[in-house]
This record gives structure tokens, C-alpha cells and sequence, in this order.
């Protein structure tokens, strides 16, 4: 979330992703760097322990909540691997 | 309890002879609360840090009060000495404790506030050299790691303390602690100097032995060793190694996620322990002819696991499932991630592990005012 809060700082557009154990901490850290209302993505705990698949499974998550905090809402030409 | 004053045969009034009395102590306990419920405490009460309080502990540095001590830019937060002296005092520190305190917090900034949010759970071993151990009273013998010793108790405390209330790193929030470990309460003791057959850990750095210095690692908590039936170096050295070695501090390390295998040697670049020997330990060794080189040496060869061992764990770093099934990998990245100390009581074969992760930091040299 810091990383996430500095690149905004510098004017790069980011997207924080956290597991979905750490609302907490996200929100806080967003508190903390001056951004209350900082979107970030969530994507179900665990990580560490997948396999492909299961990192696969997480990405396909994740994908939809950074489009939308981009603004990005023409897909075309994007397809999954 | 023996020795308990007897506050209840005291109606309130005020007492000319200096002797508290009830209502003083109720007024005491609804500070004690007041504190609880801004949110200030590690669940434990602590001392109100009223100014005139913060004030007498400046009075024992000649360091300004508004220098920054450590900062923590990701939080925007920093610990001013000012700020320092409030957490001393909530501590339950003596004034005089202060500038070994402040020390601590100078040899803990280099590790940096960002380690304390990790979900293992970090301890912050503070280890106290010199001469400034028996001034303050400082415990370096038995019980070193329990209760009942409030200078190692409240030193310690205050380092928690600012974590928790100058850089808000508090539990459910951004302390993101897994379990944690009650070393995270307070983990601070002295080196037992005089019954070490070696030169103590601030004079291995190049400090005089009469300086007073602070050191500080990060640890996961304390690893108990228990061995009272051999005196031959190799054995209790061997038997310390392996326990350095226990899975579930080395797998996670051996595993995907970010971790590296070091090519010149151990599978995770910051790896380390503090050694702490009991006396009883330290002088069967020494006795043997070993130095503490020796015996960096001799733990940093046997601290590791096999690549066999490791991938039955579910280590799965790319370059251990290549490995042969007895090819053995050391745990660390070099020998001097290993540190060691004598201190405890001179009365059982019995030592300590602090692992954790290193460097350590400091020794920081102690000033006083």
C-alpha cells in the first residue's frame, strides 16, 4: 500500500494489491500515507502456497478490480493466456 | 503480601508525612485507566507521561529534545527524543535508564520500524554491554529472559511502547503479527560479562571494555537448549546447530516467494541468531580450547538442512529440487550472521537461541549526560 501511495505521490498510476486478510492494514497504511478513500484490489488469502493454477485463479480476481480503479473499461484486445 | 503498606487504615486526608494516601491511589488508578482507554498501553498499565515527568527524564541526556532519534518514512511518523522519553516514562523506566534507552532506539532505527509489521511477529532483542549493566542493574544472570528485573523490563517495554503509540504500529492494524510472541512485550538483558571465559560482544566490535553499548537484532523468539549430560565442545555445539535448524524456520526460507538462494552459500541472505551460551555451556566450551570464532564457525558449517530434508517440507526453491538427496545447504549467508554471547545463571547446561534476521544493529555506544 505504501509503494502503491507513493507512485500516485509521483503522479504514476498503481493499483495496491493486498489478500483479503489485510483490510485492516491496508486501509490503514492508506490513512497513514494521506489517502483515506485509496482504492486498492483484494484477492482471497492464501498466496504463498498455490500452485499455478491456484495463482492463476487469484489473477483472474484480481483483474477485473484493477481495470475498474484504472478507469479502464475497453478490454479489447486484451485475452487471457 | 509481606511488606504490602497499608494504605486502607488512611482515611483520604492529606498526609503531611509524605505517605500516599487511598484517594491519592484512586486518583492513580483513574490516570492508570485514562491511559487505558486513550488507546496508549501494550495491554499492561503504564506510568501517565505527564510533562513534568517526560521533563526529569530529559534532564539525563544532553541531546535536544527535538532530535529525531528514528523515522519511518512509508508511516510519515518519527521518534523524537522528546518522544522517547514520553515511552520511557510510560514504561516504568527510572530517569536514569534514559540514555541507554536512547541507545536502543538509535541502534533499533537502523533495523528500521518497517520490520516491525511484518507477520512473523519480530522481537527486538536488546542486548546491554559494559559497565552501565551494574550501574542501572541491569540483569545479566538468572532468569534473564523472565520477569522480576525492572530495568530489562521496562528498557525493553519502552522500545514496544514506541512502536505502538510514535509509529502507531499496534495489533489488528499495522502490525500485521500472525501470533506475535510475548518476546515482543520486552526482550532485553545484559551480556554476563564477568563469567565469560571470552572478551564480551562490545569489545569483539572494537569498543573499550569500559564503554557501555546497545545492540539489537530482530528475532521470531527465544529457542530453549537443554544439555547437562556432555561437556565436549562438539557435542553441545552440534547439538545447538541442529536446533538452529528446525524446520519451521528454515523451510519457509527455502521456498518460492521471493526468497534467494545464496550461490557463495546459504538459502536466505539474512538469516541470523544470537547465541546465548550459558556459563555452564561457555566454559565447557572454552575449556575445549574453542574461541567464539571457533564456534561461528563450527554452528555456521551445521546450521542448514539437506536438500532432501527441505523437499519433504515443501522447501521448493528451483534450485533445491535439482540437488542431490544428502547435499547439505548452509542456512546463512556468511558466519558472521552468527553472534555470540554468554549471560544467565552459572547453574545448568542450559542456553538460548535468538533467531531471526539480521544484521544486528549497533553496538551503539551508551552517552551519558
Amino acid at each position: 500500500m505504501a509503494d502503491g501511495t507513493i507512485f500516485e505521490e509521483r503522479g504514476l498510476q498503481a493499483v495496491a494489491l493486498v489478500t483479503d486478510s489485510f483490510h485492516n492494514t491496508a486501509r490503514s497504511m492508506a490513512r497513514v500515507r494521506g489517502f483515506p478513500d485509496y482504492r486498492y484490489a483484494a484477492v482471497s488469502n492464501p498466496i504463498g502456497s498455490l500452485d499455478a493454477q491456484g495463482i492463476k485463479q487469484r489473477a483472474r480476481q484480481a483483474l477485473p478490480q484493477v481495470l475498474e480503479i484504472l478507469g479502464i473499461t475497453d478490454i479489447r484486445g486484451l485475452e487471457e493466456r | 503480601m509481606a511488606g504490602q503498606p497499608d494504605y486502607n487504615s488512611n482515611d483520604g486526608s492529606n498526609s503531611s508525612d509524605g505517605e500516599l494516601t487511598t484517594e491519592d491511589l484512586r486518583r492513580a488508578r483513574r490516570a492508570i485507566e485514562h491511559c487505558f482507554e486513550s488507546g496508549w498501553t501494550d495491554g499492561l498499565p503504564v506510568v501517565p507521561p505527564i510533562e513534568e515527568f517526560v521533563n526529569e527524564f530529559l534532564s539525563h541526556t544532553r541531546r535536544d529534545p527535538s532530535q529525531v532519534l528514528c523515522t519511518a518514512p512509508h508511516l510519515q511518523r518519527d521518534c523524537t527524543v522528546r518522544d522517547a522519553a514520553a515511552c520511557a516514562v510510560m514504561a516504568g523506566c527510572k530517569p536514569e535508564y534514559f540514555p541507554t534507552f536512547i541507545a536502543a532506539v538509535e541502534a533499533f532505527a537502523s533495523i528500521g520500524p518497517v520490520m516491525s509489521q511484518s507477520t512473523t511477529g519480530r522481537a527486538f532483542p536488546i542486548l546491554i554491554n559494559g559497565p552501565v549493566r551494574t550501574r542501572l542493574g541491569i540483569n545479566c544472570t538468572h532468569n534473564i529472559f523472565g520477569p522480576g528485573d525492572r530495568a530489562n523490563a521496562t528498557i525493553g517495554r519502552a522500545l514496544r511502547l514506541m512502536l505502538l503509540n510514535i509509529f502507531n504500529v499496534r495489533p489488528h492494524d499495522l502490525d500485521q503479527s500472525t501470533h506475535g510472541t510475548p518476546a515482543k512485550i520486552y526482550l532485553c538483558f545484559g551480556e554476563n560479562e564477568e563469567e565469560s571465559p571470552w572478551q564480551p560482544m562490545h569489545v569483539d566490535h572494537g569498543f573499550a571494555r569500559d564503554a557501555s553499548t546497545v545492540m539489537i537484532q530482530q528475532a521470531r523468539s527465544t529457542l530453549h537448549i537443554d544439555h547437562r549430560t556432555s561437556q565436549v565442545p562438539e557435542e553441545l555445539l552440534y547439538t545447538m546447530a541442529r536446533s538452529m535448524s528446525y524446520a519451521g524456520h528454515l523451510t519457509a526460507s527455502a521456498s518460492a516467494g521471493g526468497r534467494i538462494l545464496q550461490t557463495d552459500g546459504g538459502f536466505h541472505k539474512n538469516l541470523a541468531c544470537i547465541v546465548v551460551l550459558g556459563p555452564e555451556h561457555a566454559g565447557h566450551i572454552a575449556r575445549g580450547g574453542w574461541s567464539k570464532q571457533d564456534i561461528v564457525g563450527f554452528l555456521y558449517k551445521h546450521w542448514g538442512s539437506t536438500a532432501g530434508e527441505l523437499r519433504r517440507c515443501g522447501g521448493s526453491l528451483e534450485e533445491i529440487s535439482s540437488l542431490p538427496e544428502d547435499a547439505f545447504i548452509p542456512a546463512a549467508a556468511m558466519p558472521e550472521s552468527i553472534k555470540v554471547v554468554v549471560a544467565g545463571a552459572n547453574n545448568a547446561g542450559e542456553s538460548t537461541l535468538l533467531l531471526g534476521y539480521g544484521p544486528c544493529a549497533g553496538p551503539i555506544a551508551i552517552e551519558e549526560a
